[in-house]
């Protein structure tokens, strides 16, 4: 004889299951709400990986924007560290630790592929470097120029201070050359407040008191 | 038939729960929350400016109490006006959400007039902590300059007034109030005012000693 309340019984099942899966994805989703996911991947695979110096596992991480410091560590090879800055869309974070014993480096040589993909990475990276530069200070893309007239030239170079940095030098200058110089920026749109401009061509007559 | 009408209420149920659970997560991450202080200021405004047309704008909400959090739509942009009490400026600040800073302070600077009646009687001290401070300061002759913010700022230029030709340039100077001391916050003065060597100075100080250049 059939059982007159299986079939209720197993649609009752079957309705909580699929309203605790709904849950669960709004839970999830709602904890989520105001994070950026984040994509770690370190290589060699078997690097530990640590967040503001807290263990997390490789793969997809959910943040809350700001800046945080990822590094890969592994036996062997020296550590790799970025800091990056977390908004509100996805990224990758890509670690390639560098080998720093003889063991380390006979791994790379015996799996080329791994090495090829630590190359890859290096290269994103540089070009990632490269590209946060003429973000930080889009002047460089007029740079270098030569004015006869102002008189003044300007070049720039790295900043040893600030990462991802650079300094515009005013060369070839008077010092109405080097009015003209900040003049010919700022006619550009940049005001030379935010950047590092140093003036090879001018003694300060001032000088601290007691260094005379 | 009594049991699939059930079937059909329950699922129409979950339908709607999910829709009005997905509408409230939406609403939620299209818009942000923004908190708003100010002090010495009254009739604090937000206006939506995302179509303005010719300086057309809509009042959005006033701003009753300091402190108080407004949710504001994603992908728009506004401006905060206020009147400054007495002896304070007035203002606008513009920004658009979502936005790095979720805090917006409203703290206006002193009125200019105040401003150039502080000045004033401060100006020979200045003068004279800038003469103290560096060698050489008789090849120039130090502008009248200007206070900022509440009077704890000043900014100036030196006017080469010496012999030799390729030194003839301007120079600038930073200086700061600091328990009712003036200090001067340049390493030496210079051509112009970098926020790199003067990282704890305000931007729109050093900008505005910068601007003749």
């Amino acid at each position: 004889m059939q059982d007159p309340h299986k079939e209720r019984r197993l649609f009752i099942i079957g309705g909580f299951i699929i309203v605790l899966i709904l849950l669960y994805f709004i839970i999830l989703h709602l904890s989520r709400l105001g994070e950026t996911k984040v994509s770690i991947v370190a290589i060699p695979e078997n690097s530990t990986v640590e967040i503001n110096g807290k263990n997390f596992d490789q793969g997809n991480v959910f943040l809350k924007p700001g800046e945080y410091t990822f590094t890969a560590k592994l036996k062997g090879y020296e550590d790799d560290s970025l800091t990056k800055k977390v908004e509100n869309q996805s990224i990758e974070v890509s670690l390639t630790p560098t080998p720093a014993s003889e063991e380390a480096e006979d791994f790379l040589i015996e799996n080329p592929h791994i090495q090829a993909e630590r190359e890859r990475i290096g290269g994103a990276r540089a070009a990632e470097a490269g590209a946060l530069r003429h973000k930080q200070a889009p002047v460089i893309e007029l740079l270098p120029v030569t004015d006869i007239a102002g008189p003044f030239s300007i070049d720039y170079g790295p900043s040893e201070e600030r990462k991802n940095g650079i300094f515009l030098v005013v060369s070839d200058s008077s010092p109405e050359g080097r009015k003209n110089s900040l003049k010919w920026l700022r006619e550009r749109g940049h005001d030379p407040t935010d950047l590092e401009i140093r003036f090879v061509d001018f003694d300060n007559p001032i000088k601290k008191k007691g260094s005379i | 038939m009594q049991r699939r009408k059930k079937l059909i209420a329950i699922i129409i149920l979950i339908l709607f729960t999910g829709t009005g659970l997905s509408a409230v997560i939406n609403y939620f991450k299209s818009s942000e929350e923004i908190k708003i202080s100010y002090k010495n200021s009254r009739e604090v405004k937000i206006y939506d400016t995302s179509n303005s047309i010719d300086g057309d704008k809509k009042l959005v909400k006033e701003v009753v109490a300091s402190d108080e959090k407004i949710r504001l739509k994603k992908g728009f942009s506004y401006s905060i006006e206020y009147r400054g009490a007495e002896k304070y400026e007035s203002g606008k600040i513009s920004f658009a959400v979502p936005s790095e800073d979720k805090h917006i302070s409203i703290d206006p600077p002193y009125s200019q007039a105040r401003l150039n009646q502080q000045l004033n009687s401060d100006l020979e001290t200045l003068h004279q902590t800038i003469k103290n401070s560096f060698e050489n300061m008789h090849l120039y002759e130090i502008q009248r300059g200007k206070l900022y913010h509440t009077g704890e700022w000043y900014g100036a230029t030196l006017e080469y007034i010496g012999q030799d030709a390729f030194s003839a340039d301007t120079l600038r100077i930073v200086m700061k109030k600091e328990n009712g001391i003036w200090k001067v916050k340049s390493e030496l003065p210079y051509i112009y005012l970098s926020k790199f060597a003067h990282p704890d100075v305000p931007k729109d100080v050093l900008s505005d000693i910068n601007k003749d250049l």
